[in-house]
Formats: C-alpha cells, sequence, structure tokens
C-alpha cells in the first residue's frame, strides 16, 4: 500500500490562455483528512476533477491511491468516491432508483449501510431526486459515496449552502465511516471552521499555485503573528529574515507573520533592537486569509516546502 | 452494469421513446386504413394528365403501401427521431452536468457509450421494426393483405440507414455540450447528406434512398451488399463518436 493517497508532480492544467493549476507538488498521506483550501478560482475544483479523471493534466501527473490518475483509470475508481459541490444526480430517478444504479457498478457496496443512513437522515426512497432539498441531495451523495467503502473520500465543497445542522450530520458522517476506518478524505471546502474541526492537515492553493502543506497542528504551533517596535535602526531586510512570511507595518511598529520558529524569530527581533516582541496566536482563518494576503501583495508565490 | 445504463436510458427518455412508438405505430396503421377512402378521393378529382398517372401507381395497392411506408413516412419520421434520440446522448448529460456523477463511477467511457448508443439505437430498430408489423397486421385486418414476406424486404435498407443517421447525431452530440446546437448542427449534416438523392445519376449515394428502399423495389430483393455498407457506415461513425466522447474533458 502506497504511504500517498494522492501525489502529484509537476501537475499543471490550462484552458487556453488561463492555466487554472500551475506546477503542483502535493501528497496527502493515506489515513489523513486533509483540507484543500483556497479562494474561488484557486484551481481546487480543477485539481479535483484532475485527481477523478474528468480533465487530462497539460503537464505533470498525479496518482491516486498508488495508480496513475485519469479518464482511463476506471479499475482505481472502485476504491474512490467522490462528492462534487453540486451534487448533480438523475432528477428523473428516485432515491431507490439512484441507489441501485450507483450500487450496480461497485463490487463492495454496503446495502446495510445506506439502509442505515437513508434511515437515519429520513431520506424518502420513493421521492424523485430532483424534489429533493438541497440538504436532502447533499446527504445522499454522501451515502452514495461511502457506500462502497472507498479507500479515498474526495469531497469538492460539498457542504456549501447547506444549514449548520445538514453540514455537522454531514461532517459526523465522514469522522464516524471514513476516517475511522482509516481511508483518506481529501476535503475542499470555503468554511474554515468546519475545516479546522475535521481535518489534520491543510494545503492552501491560490491562483493556482499551491502556497503552503502542513499538518493542522503544525500549523497552529509555527504559524504566528509576532508584534514587535522599532523605535530606530529597523532592520531593512527584516521581510527576508527566514521564517518570516510578511511583514505589514504599524505606525512605530510591525507585524510580522512566521511560518515557522516564531520564539526564535522574537529573540533575534529583541537582539536587533526590538522591543516588546509579543508571539500572537493565529486561527485557521487568519493563518488562511496571510497566506492569500501575502500572495497578492507578491511577498509568497510558490510553494513553502514545510511539511 | 451495463444493463442498468440501458434502463437509465430508456428512463430518462420515456417520454421520446412513448411518442416515437406511438406516432411511428399509429403511421403505419393509417397507410393500409385509409387507402380505399384516399383511393376513391383521387378517382373523383383526377382530372389532370399526371393526377391520372398518379391514380396508377394508388390502384397498385403492394406499390402504393411500399411508397407510403419505405418511400416516404418511415425513412423520414425515422430521420427525425435519430435527430431527437441522438442529439441528447451525451450533450444532455454534459447540459444537465450530470456527466461528472457518471464518469466519476467505476465505468469506462466506451461502456457508458455503448449503453447510450445502443439504447437509442435499439429504440429507433424496435420503433420502425413494430411499425412495420403493425402495418401488415393493419392490412390484414382492413381485408386488404399484402405479401408479408415481400414487404419485409424494405426493413433492412431503413434499419441501416437510420443506423447511419443516429451515427451521425450521436458524433454531434459527443462534440457540443448543448443538445439543441447538437441537434441543429446534426440535422444541417444530415440535410446535406440529402443532396445526392435530388440528383438523378447520383442518388444511389443517399442514404435516404437506400432507406426508401426504391433499391430494393427496383432488384425484388435485399440489397444486402449496401445493407452491409451502410452498416459499416455506421460502426465506422460509432468508433469515431467514441474516439471523441473518450478525449472530451468535463
Amino acid at each position: 500500500m502506497s504511504d500517498w493517497a494522492i501525489e502529484t508532480q509537476g501537475l499543471t492544467k490550462g484552458f487556453g490562455r488561463v492555466t487554472a493549476v500551475k506546477d503542483l507538488n502535493l501528497e496527502v498521506k493515506t489515513g489523513s483528512i486533509f483540507g484543500f483550501l483556497g479562494p474561488n478560482g484557486a484551481g481546487k475544483t480543477t485539481t479535483i476533477k484532475l485527481l477523478v479523471g474528468l480533465l487530462r493534466p497539460s503537464a505533470g501527473r498525479a496518482w491516486t491511491l498508488g495508480a496513475p490518475a485519469g479518464p482511463e483509470a476506471t479499475a482505481i475508481r472502485q476504491r474512490i468516491s467522490y462528492v462534487s459541490e453540486t451534487q448533480n444526480m438523475y432528477n428523473y430517478l428516485t432515491v431507490a432508483e439512484t441507489v441501485a444504479f450507483c450500487r450496480s457498478f461497485y463490487s463492495n457496496w454496503d446495502d446495510a449501510l445506506v439502509r442505515r443512513y437513508l434511515d437515519l437522515f429520513d431520506l424518502p426512497v420513493r421521492r424523485q431526486v430532483g424534489r429533493l432539498s438541497k440538504g436532502m441531495r447533499t446527504l445522499l451523495a454522501l451515502v452514495l459515496a461511502i457506500a462502497p467503502h472507498p479507500e479515498l473520500l474526495i469531497l469538492d465543497e460539498p457542504t456549501t449552502g447547506l444549514d449548520p445542522l445538514h453540514r455537522r450530520e454531514f461532517l459526523t458522517v465522514i469522522l464516524k465511516e471514513i476516517s475511522a476506518q482509516g481511508s483518506t478524505v481529501f476535503f475542499s471546502s470555503h468554511i474554515l471552521s468546519e475545516v479546522d474541526r475535521v481535518v489534520d492537515h491543510v494545503a492552501i492553493l491560490s491562483q493556482g499555485y499551491l502556497l503552503v502543506s502542513r499538518s493542522l497542528d503544525e500549523m497552529k504551533t509555527q504559524e504566528k503573528r509576532i508584534r514587535v517596535l522599532f523605535s530606530e535602526n529597523t532592520p531593512t531586510d527584516l521581510a527576508h529574515w527566514p521564517g518570516v512570511r510578511r511583514v505589514v507595518q504599524e505606525g512605530s511598529g510591525y507585524l510580522i507573520s512566521v511560518a515557522q520558529g516564531p520564539q526564535e524569530l522574537a529573540a533575534r527581533l529583541t537582539a536587533a533592537g526590538g522591543t516588546g516582541a509579543t508571539i500572537l496566536d493565529m486561527n485557521l482563518e487568519e493563518i488562511f486569509l496571510d497566506y492569500i494576503e501575502s500572495q497578492a501583495s507578491g511577498r509568497t508565490n510558490h510553494r513553502r516546502d514545510l511539511a | 452494469m451495463f444493463l442498468m445504463l440501458i434502463k437509465k436510458e430508456l428512463k430518462e427518455n420515456r417520454f421520446l421513446l412513448s411518442v416515437w412508438f406511438l406516432i411511428s405505430i399509429l403511421f403505419a396503421i393509417l397507410q393500409p386504413l385509409s387507402y380505399d377512402y384516399l383511393l376513391r378521393m383521387m378517382e373523383g378529382s383526377a382530372s389532370q394528365p399526371w393526377q391520372q398517372v398518379a391514380l396508377q401507381v394508388f390502384r397498385d395497392y403492394r406499390l402504393y403501401l411500399w411508397l407510403q411506408w419505405f418511400g416516404k413516412t418511415g425513412y423520414q419520421s425515422a430521420t427525425i427521431f435519430a435527430v431527437l434520440l441522438g442529439m441528447g446522448l451525451i450533450a444532455s448529460e454534459v447540459g444537465r452536468k450530470t456527466m461528472d456523477f457518471l464518469l466519476t463511477k467505476p465505468v469506462d467511457r466506451g461502456t457508458v457509450w455503448a449503453g447510450k448508443f445502443l439504447t437509442a439505437g435499439l429504440a429507433l430498430w424496435s420503433g420502425l421494426t413494430l411499425s412495420v408489423v403493425s402495418l401488415l397486421l393493419a392490412a390484414d385486418f382492413s381485408g386488404l393483405p399484402v405479401e408479408w414476406g415481400w414487404f419485409w424486404q424494405g426493413l433492412p435498407g431503413l434499419l441501416a440507414g437510420s443506423a447511419v443517421l443516429l451515427g451521425v447525431v450521436a458524433l454531434f452530440s459527443a462534440l457540443f455540450d448543448d443538445r439543441i446546437k447538437a441537434g441543429l448542427v446534426a440535422s444541417g449534416v444530415l440535410l446535406i447528406l440529402s443532396i445526392p438523392s435530388w440528383i438523378p445519376r447520383l442518388h444511389w449515394l443517399s442514404v435516404y434512398y437506400q432507406m426508401a428502399g426504391h433499391e430494393t423495389l427496383r432488384l425484388g430483393h435485399v440489397p444486402w451488399p449496401t445493407v452491409l455498407l451502410l452498416l459499416g457506415v455506421a460502426a465506422a461513425l460509432y468508433r469515431l463518436g467514441l474516439a471523441v466522447f473518450q478525449r472530451r474533458e468535463f
């Protein structure tokens, strides 16, 4: 069994003059719950479509569960499930017919699990999919995705537009049925609070570039801000010090975003004449926004390999 | 899995298929049932020389049925329904954005294409076959029977030609995201394919001429080489459409 559920090397995808994904090198450890973050248009959906074989790369390669990804990778899709943002299913089929349709493709379909979750979510089996609410459709898509016991579950912003109750149900099922079995979940989302709750590893993508990929624990312990004052002789090369990701001047003080080694950096700032160096914690949303703004200001334009 | 794909296609097109079967059977049974009425009407109004010629054809019941069904209604309805059934083959999945749902399942595109093409093709062929059976039964019922064995000879050319038309439409359905656009472009191409049938020396090159059974009528038997050639063209179009579908991104 491969160490990596997903691996990409130099993965690039262009559409005409627009390059949606640029030289993406990504490794997703088997058994992890991986949060794939980025603003709209970052290239998340394109990356996911490359992984599930709906698109072909312009350059580079991708592997899922150790096998090359692509439209021809039919056999490996027995072990991979995918839930798209829109959950477009056949509106004219009933829930029961949709289940039967999907069941026909898989060799290890779990009927008992499907029955259990259809009952739990109170999904009406005789109702046409087109008459289900958005929340019900999402939950049905999730049931269909987990029924074949996938080793890799790929979710593309699945909870967008869901109310908090449905969102909680969705995430609970992922944690209970997929993660507990040692399967890998690759999860793209806008909703950082839910990512923060469930993932153990995070990658941030923006404008097609991978900005960072590291464990959530490491991110929270290493990604900090340091507030410091310099009355005179401010180091001119502060932005280029090791570990410094972004420097924002606030009056006579500076707010420095740090990617690693905050204590060491605070000590160095003090030694360089800075006063009142204070290390501030950042939550995932602040880290995310900091990376995106750093890239927008040109400070970060490629992956910083910190994993 | 393959049967489930076909079942899904049948359910997806249930309204169109119902209309197709109903119309093709209805038009077929009307041919023998309306013969006496139309003949009397023609006899009562044929004053011009050309009307007299038409009346001579009309008086030959066997020829009348052949020309009315294979020579007109059969291939025309087959053409219309080949467009209606084929234009959404791939394009409707793309338009409804259900292609992601389908192609991320462990199924290869060849199987998907085969399921869709075969369902449409068999529906088209079943409708045409049923219509011929209905016509012959209606002829028996109306007291003006024709020889089944003779009339059946028109069917192979009609079926083979309809497979060619479906192949053309399916190819454009694989090329375009919008089923209406696919249908319009395919219709334009089918119109172009009809040009040889307007030119007497070239009409044998027209798929419609072969579908209309003129060569069968002339030879007195099924022109198997032509039928096999049409089936070969249909198979080539099937392969071409599959190649387009396999290269596409969604």
